[in-house]
């Protein structure tokens, strides 16, 4: 079982150390020379910005991505999208942040659970039952651990007072909706590109 | 044994005072005194009341009563528009990384006039001009460098042309090297981009003293604390592409900034500023300062400007703060040489509407040890480089300014409006005493 998840851990994050920009922008309907890909999700029009790959101080490498939900015809809401993976090509973690509204917003970095250790076989029948309903995918734990997080933040950013400067045309037009499930989503469709995942949004 | 206090016995002092004591102390006596008592094994811990704890609700509530003010933007509609102006933006890109047009369209309005003491005629500052019109455009290429170019079209013909045609590279994550025709960096309004202004136009003693744009080559460091640059200019100044005259000047900056909490819990950025020049070439530099009014008559008392003003060295020092709503620019300048001067501004800021409607006021003095010694405009034509509107000289120079600006589209589309008091004294006498009450007008569109 150990062996088995940290092959597919390993398979998984291979992929996302050996990123294909290229073959990413396919999937968000290709970039355009403003070095953004433009799409639509479930009636969402979204924007994702070409990926930026960097290294940190632990020599990890962070694919960092920039998802804009248009949450009308003139604005956008931002969140940025972090996958690190670890030199030899291990996941580190997924991340997402961002400012909705002036309100910071990080989930931190979201590991994938570790694999569990090899316990001697049990007799209790009781805890063999429930070690076989525990979830096998780290990568499904991890993702979901993350939207949990942001779910949360970004509910209680859209309600925290708005701390940034409004111009006279900003404060005649109101601010901008926060749609946290549409927002979710663009997420959610460009993480699981980023990890291998695949499917063609509508232009 | 006597009283320590007449006519209060020495017992009934001591049995007030312990009784004080003892009200004050016994809470924490008492939960000391339990938390022994557990430790000692003599009572257990779950039988020990607890205080209450502090209502995190109303601690809530006063952290919130401080909200700082925010850098960043709401979203506005005309951002679409706005954003035409980047033509091309792809950071992994190898090569090309931006590609962007850039322009500054300024209006500027005044009505008021002069009055000169006995003697003189009222000068009359009633005027509009099109005091910036320029464009430009801006490219990022190789991930660490950046160029400039930008055509001015307003003012006379030794004003508009090329206004600056620069280029940084970025050295290392904090060093950079910028050459090319380019503004050199002194005093706090002469180093903010026109766009930023927070008065209709710089004060008297910066337009006096300040340097041309004119060919250089700098070199310097931004960290997050300390900025440093170093650079030689050509002492030559020409409106289109300067050539290397004379021996130029040297200039120097240094400043130190700093982000922390304010007493009340709010941002507080302050930034401190030291700006050296030192002009090789004295008397016989057109680029210090920028005009040559020379042979020109004041406009109040028309007195003869015999030579224009000259300066070997320029200083200038000063803090901005940045608290909230609150903003603050103190800056303190001195030049010498033929010519000495120097000055202070004062510029209080402070958003009524954050992002949308500040007041901003000035207090200018400047000040000259020598008869005429401050040489300057008023009104649209406060700057003597500009163009030939009339001059008026001085030895001290006050200026009271108060205003509103609106924001309609950021700091991008903005109207301002202000009225401005100038006393201008001159110990030449003869009535050149001149006081001036003027009302500006103004809008700022840049992208």
């Amino acid at each position: 079982m150990k062996l088995l998840l940290c092959l597919f851990l390993a398979a998984t994050l291979a992929q996302a150390s050996a990123f294909d920009e290229a073959a990413f922008g396919v999937h968000l309907n290709g970039w355009h020379r403003d070095g953004s890909a433009r799409y639509s999700l479930n009636g969402s029009n979204y924007r994702t910005l070409k990926p930026i790959k960097t290294t940190d101080t632990n020599g990890n490498t962070v694919l960092r991505v920039t998802v804009l939900h248009a949450a009308n015809s003139w604005a956008e809401v931002p969140f940025d999208l972090e996958v690190t993976t670890a030199p030899d090509g291990t996941l580190q973690g997924t991340r997402i942040s961002g400012s909705p509204r002036g309100q910071k917003l990080d989930t931190g970095l979201i590991s994938p659970p570790s694999p569990p250790e090899a316990a001697a076989p049990s007799k209790d029948p009781a805890s063999a039952a429930t070690e076989k309903a525990r979830p096998s995918d780290p990568i499904s734990e991890m993702k979901s651990a993350l939207f949990a997080s942001f779910d949360s933040k970004i509910a209680t950013a859209a309600e925290t007072k708005d701390t940034r400067k409004r111009d006279l045309l900003a404060r005649i037009a109101g601010p901008e909706p926060i749609d946290a499930t549409a927002i979710s989503a663009g997420l959610r469709y460009n993480l699981d590109l980023l990890l291998g995942g695949s499917a063609m949004p509508s232009k | 044994m006597k009283p320590m206090i007449p006519g209060i016995p020495l017992p009934s002092l001591r049995r007030t005072l312990l009784s004080c004591c003892a009200l004050i102390l016994t809470p924490a006596l008492l939960q000391a005194n339990e938390a022994l008592d557990v430790l000692e094994g003599k009572k257990n811990a779950t039988d020990v009341p607890l205080p209450p704890a502090p209502d995190d609700g109303k601690a809530a509530d006063a952290a919130e009563e401080v909200i700082p003010l925010s850098d960043e933007w709401a979203a506005s509609p005309l951002d679409p528009v706005w954003s035409k102006a980047v033509l091309f933006d792809d950071p992994s890109n190898p090569y090309v990384q931006q590609l962007a047009i850039s322009g500054l369209f300024h209006w500027s309005g005044a009505w008021g006039h002069a009055s000169p003491e006995a003697g003189s005629p009222e000068v009359d500052l009633d005027g509009t001009r099109t005091r910036r019109a320029r464009l430009g455009a801006r490219l990022r290429a190789f991930r660490n460098t950046e160029i400039e170019a930008v055509a001015e079209f307003a003012g006379d013909s030794n004003f508009n042309g090329i206004e600056r045609l620069k280029g940084t590279t970025r050295i290392f994550d904090n060093a950079y090297v910028s050459y090319g025709k380019m503004k050199p960096r002194f005093s706090i309004e002469y180093s903010t981009e026109p766009q930023d202004l927070l008065v209709p136009e710089r004060s008297f003693l910066v337009n006096m003293v300040a340097p041309a744009s004119t060919l250089g080559i700098m070199i310097g460091q931004d960290t997050p604390t300390w900025d440093w640059g170093l650079g030689l200019f050509s002492g030559d100044n020409d409106s289109n592409i300067p050539s290397i005259q004379g021996n130029g000047f040297l200039v120097a900056n240094l400043a130190y900034e700093e982000a922390g909490k304010s007493s009340k819990g709010g941002g507080l950025r302050t930034r401190w500023h030291a700006d050296y020049i030192y002009n090789f070439d004295d008397n016989n530099n057109p680029a210090i300062p920028r005009y040559d009014v020379a042979g020109r008559r004041s406009a109040n008392g028309n007195q003869l400007i015999k030579n224009n003003p000259a300066f070997r060295h320029l200083f200038s020092t000063g803090v901005e703060i940045e608290q909230g709503k609150f903003s603050f620019a103190g800056d303190f300048i001195v030049a010498s040489g033929d010519t000495d001067a120097w000055g202070v501004s004062l510029t209080p800021s402070y958003w009524l509407l954050p992002g949308t409607l500040q007041v901003v006021g000035r207090y200018h003095f400047a000040d000259s040890d020598q008869k005429g010694g401050l040489v300057g405009g008023m009104g649209v034509g406060s700057d003597p480089y500009f163009d030939s509107s009339p001059v008026f000289v001085g030895d001290e120079y006050h200026s009271f300014y108060f205003g509103t600006n609106l924001h309609v589209y950021k700091d991008e589309l903005t109207i301002t409006n202000g009225i401005e008091h100038v006393l201008l004294k001159d110990d030449a006498g003869s009535g050149f005493d001149t006081d001036a009450w003027i009302w500006h007008s103004g809008a700022r569109l840049s992208f």
